[in-house]
Parts: C-alpha cells; structure tokens; sequence
C-alpha cells in the first residue's frame, strides 16, 4: 500500500519534471532524462520487485511524453535495467548514492543506445548522429542532475518507509553513527 | 545482499512482455491520451512556460515601449505577457490585411490568401522532447471550441493540425510530423499535389510535395499555398517555400519544401473553429520504412 502511494506520487512528479520543468527550464543540453535516472534510483533503494514495476511505469511516462512510438522507450527501460542488475546488482543495491548515480548514467545510455538501434531497426527515421548527440547531452545532463535526483528520492523513499531493509539498516546505522559524534562533539 | 529471486525473474519477464504489448496500442489512442496528460498538467506547463518565454516577452515589451512613448504614458501599468503576445499576432494578422489589399490595389493576381480566418488563439504550452515527433501542446481543448482536424495557423501561415483534444489542452502535429498530408497548390505554376512531412538529405525536417504531371516549372523560393480541396483549411494560406524539385518517375516529381513557420519561435498560434472534416490521421503508421 505505501509502495503504491510513493509510486503514484513518483508518476506524477517525473511526469511533471519530464513535461514541463526541465523543457521549460532548462536548456537542452541540461535536460536530463528525469524518468530513467528515478528509475534506476528506486531500483537502487526499494526491494527489486518495487524497483522494476517503477522502471515500467516510470517507461510509461517517458514514452508519453519523449518517445516517437509509444511502448519503445518503456522496452528499452526495461532492457538496460535487466542488464545492469545483471552486470552490478550488487554494487546497485548497496544503498549508495553514487552507485545510484553512476547506474542512473549507465541506464541513460543503455537504453538510449538501445531506442536509436532498436528504432532503426523498425524503420523509423532517426539519423545516427543526431542521435547519438542527443544521447551524449542526456548524459551529461544526467551526470548535472542524476546525484540530486537519486538523493533526494532516497531521501523520500527511507522517509515513506519503502526503502529495502538492508539499505534502512544501514542508513540507520549511518544516522546513529552521526548522531552520536555529533553528541560527542558537543560534550567536548 | 540477496540474489534476484524467481518472483524478480518472472516480474521482470512479465513487465517486459508488457512493454512489448505496449508496441502494439494504436498512435491516435496514444496521442488522446497525451492530450488528457497535458489538460491535466496544464498549470504547471503554463508556470514552466512563462519563464521560458519570459525573454522575448521582455524584448518585445522593451521595443514597444522604445517605439511609442505616448502609448506608455496611457497605459501606466505594462500590458501582461499574454496580451503582449497576441497583440503581436493582431499585428502581424493586420499587417498580412494590408499587405493584401495593396495587392489588390496594385492589380497583382497573387493567389495568397492574405485573410485571416476565424478561430481562437491558444499558447504552446508543451514541444516536442527527446525522441518524440513534432508535435506542441496547446492551452485551449474542447471546452474552448477546439475541435479534431482544426487547421492551425501562426502569423497567417499554416503550423500543422490538431490530432487529439482534451477538456483544457490539445496536441497538434506540425506540417513536418510524417503522419501530416495537406493538398498544396503551387503558388506560380499552380500544379496542385499532397505535401507530407519528411526528412531531406541532411536530415533536416522538411515537408515533400507529391506533383504529377509532364514538367514542373518551379523555381526554388516559389510559395506553395493550400489548395482546399481537403476541407482543413481554406484555398490560399501560406504553407512554405520550395527548396528543390526533383524528378522521381515518368511523370512523377517530388517538390521538397521548407515550412513558413519556424517551430522554435511559436509561442502563440491561432485555432481554426468551424465545422471541420473528417481527416485521416496519422496518414502513414509512425512505424513507417525508410524510403
């Protein structure tokens, strides 16, 4: 139930940074692809059940509002996330931010590469250059933004309770440790 | 850490069957359902947007106010951004007027139809992203008077036309989506074809115009000009200029033309309302081959 709640108002908010704020916003290099990056990040954080149905919808949303055949992107989402819980499942799942990061870019790349070699494949006309500058400028938008993001929605995800219970146990560990030198640092 | 479990294989599996299955929904259901997306998302892409188009509506406050200073001393509050930009339109809209009747007046028999034609104006509150075909979303849908096939318009000339609506938003293709198909007229020679949108040599986006006939005495920078004759839009509006025209059988020829609007600086267009037919759309799959 609270898994459906934080992902209800994940949509939305990708929707609504993947629509209209990073178009509006921000010039095209930095415009990032907001979906894939909160994707990787929750599979990073939540039980990998949570993680891949997030992969999907946030797939939906993206192939709503950026993909030039609905359901392509959403494949492509699906495809580069299997790869790298394959390749770095462990790495991934560490509760670490910067390993969220690194596999928000990973991804960006993955299933771009994939979309412009898949929809070539299907006939659609997308040049190869023009491509792959469009997938160079996700990733260094994605390397600008992918840290923030994963932050941040960890942070929403361990506030909503919906974090795996080895990345709780050890942000947890982590709180305490810094609370108790940060009293130690008063009594001295 | 534990290993991926079977539950996560076979969810995975599933999802990705899913997202295959995806493929398969028709483009028109997708773009209905784009167009709800932007009718709900409407707030926040006018917030967005604002911002976006904050700096030209400051350069064009900024010329007005350097061109007629009396016109402030009247109007001690600025004109809000909204008003600006349609006052540009109504100029431009006033300025084809005359350019029109000067025509007239002169004896030209140019066959440009310089009249605007009735409609509604509406902002671009979504572009195109990513991957995605030309298209804009528009902040006016059905409870504005914004109908399905509605022609639209930017400064007198043809933009694309609307391909879903929504209760507060709509979703219109440009002359440049391949799904587009308008009958075109040849302002000089006045050979009537189909123009379609595509992609030239250099993977620029540009629209083809289909013509039959012996020879093709267009010259590059001619106008191409609606001809009617499919109900969209009246005879005569503006659609582009010709690039080059090539021979592509016996009496086949392919006129490639550059559209009139550039799609980066349309921030205000102009709906066309009325009774409109029933046009195929898109013309082609979008999961079309390559020629």
């Amino acid at each position: 139930m609270r898994s459906a709640f934080f992902l209800s108002g994940l949509i939305l908010i990708a929707a609504v940074l993947q629509a209209a704020v990073f178009p509006g916003l921000l010039p095209p290099v930095l415009r990032p692809d907001a979906c894939v990056l909160l994707g990787i990040a929750v599979l990073a954080f939540a039980p990998r059940e949570t993680g891949l149905i997030a992969v999907f919808l946030l797939g939906i949303v993206a192939d709503l509002f950026s993909s030039g055949r609905f359901g392509l992107l959403t494949v492509c989402y699906m495809l580069s996330s299997g790869i790298i819980l394959w390749a770095a499942w462990r790495e991934l799942t560490r509760g670490d931010v910067l390993g969220a990061w690194i596999g928000g870019l990973a991804a960006t790349i993955l299933a771009h590469a994939l979309y412009i070699f898949i929809a070539r494949r299907c006939g659609f006309e997308l040049p190869i250059g023009q491509g792959f500058a469009t997938t160079l400028s996700l990733v260094i938008a994605g390397a600008v933004w992918g840290l923030p993001l994963a932050y941040s929605c960890g942070r929403v995800m361990y506030s909503f309770g919906v974090v795996s219970p080895e990345v709780r146990e050890k942000w947890a560990a982590q709180a305490r440790l810094s609370a108790a030198r940060r009293g130690k640092a008063l009594r001295v | 850490m534990r290993r991926p479990s079977t539950r996560s294989h076979f969810l995975f599996w599933g999802l990705l069957c899913a997202a295959l299955l995806c493929c398969l929904v028709p483009q028109t259901h997708v773009e209905s359902v784009r167009a709800q997306a932007y009718s709900t998302l409407t707030p926040a892409l006018k917030i967005c947007r604002v911002s976006q188009s904050r700096a030209e509506t400051v350069s064009i406050a900024t010329r007005i106010e350097q061109e007629s200073p009396e016109q402030k001393a009247e109007e001690p509050q600025g004109p809000a951004p909204e008003e600006l930009s349609q006052r540009v339109d109504w100029l431009t809209a006033e300025n084809l007027r005359l350019r029109y009747a000067l025509n007239r007046a002169r004896g030209n028999s140019s066959l440009v139809n310089y009249e605007i034609p009735r409609g509604i104006s509406a902002e671009v509150i979504a572009r195109k992203t990513l991957w995605q075909e030309p298209f804009f979303g528009l902040d006016r849908g059905e409870a504005d008077g914004v109908q399905m096939n509605a022609g639209v318009l930017h400064r007198g000339a043809v933009l694309g036309r609307i391909v879903a609506t929504a209760k507060h938003a709509s979703s219109m293709a440009l002359l440049t989506h391949p799904g587009m198909s308008i009958t075109a007229r040849l302002a000089e020679c006045r050979l009537e074809g189909v123009l379609r949108g595509a992609r030239d040599d250099s993977d620029e986006q540009v629209c083809k115009m289909s013509v039959i006939g012996k020879e093709v005495p267009a010259k590059p920078g001619e106008h191409v000009l609606t001809s009617g004759y499919d109900g969209a839009f009246p005879p005569g509006l503006w659609l582009g200029d010709v690039i080059e025209v090539k021979k592509t059988g016996d009496v086949q020829w392919e006129v490639i033309v550059r559209p009139a609007c550039k799609e980066n600086l349309v921030e205000t267009v102009h709906v066309l309302t009325g009774k409109m037919p029933d046009v195929p759309w898109p013309q082609m799959s979008s999961g079309r081959r390559r020629n």
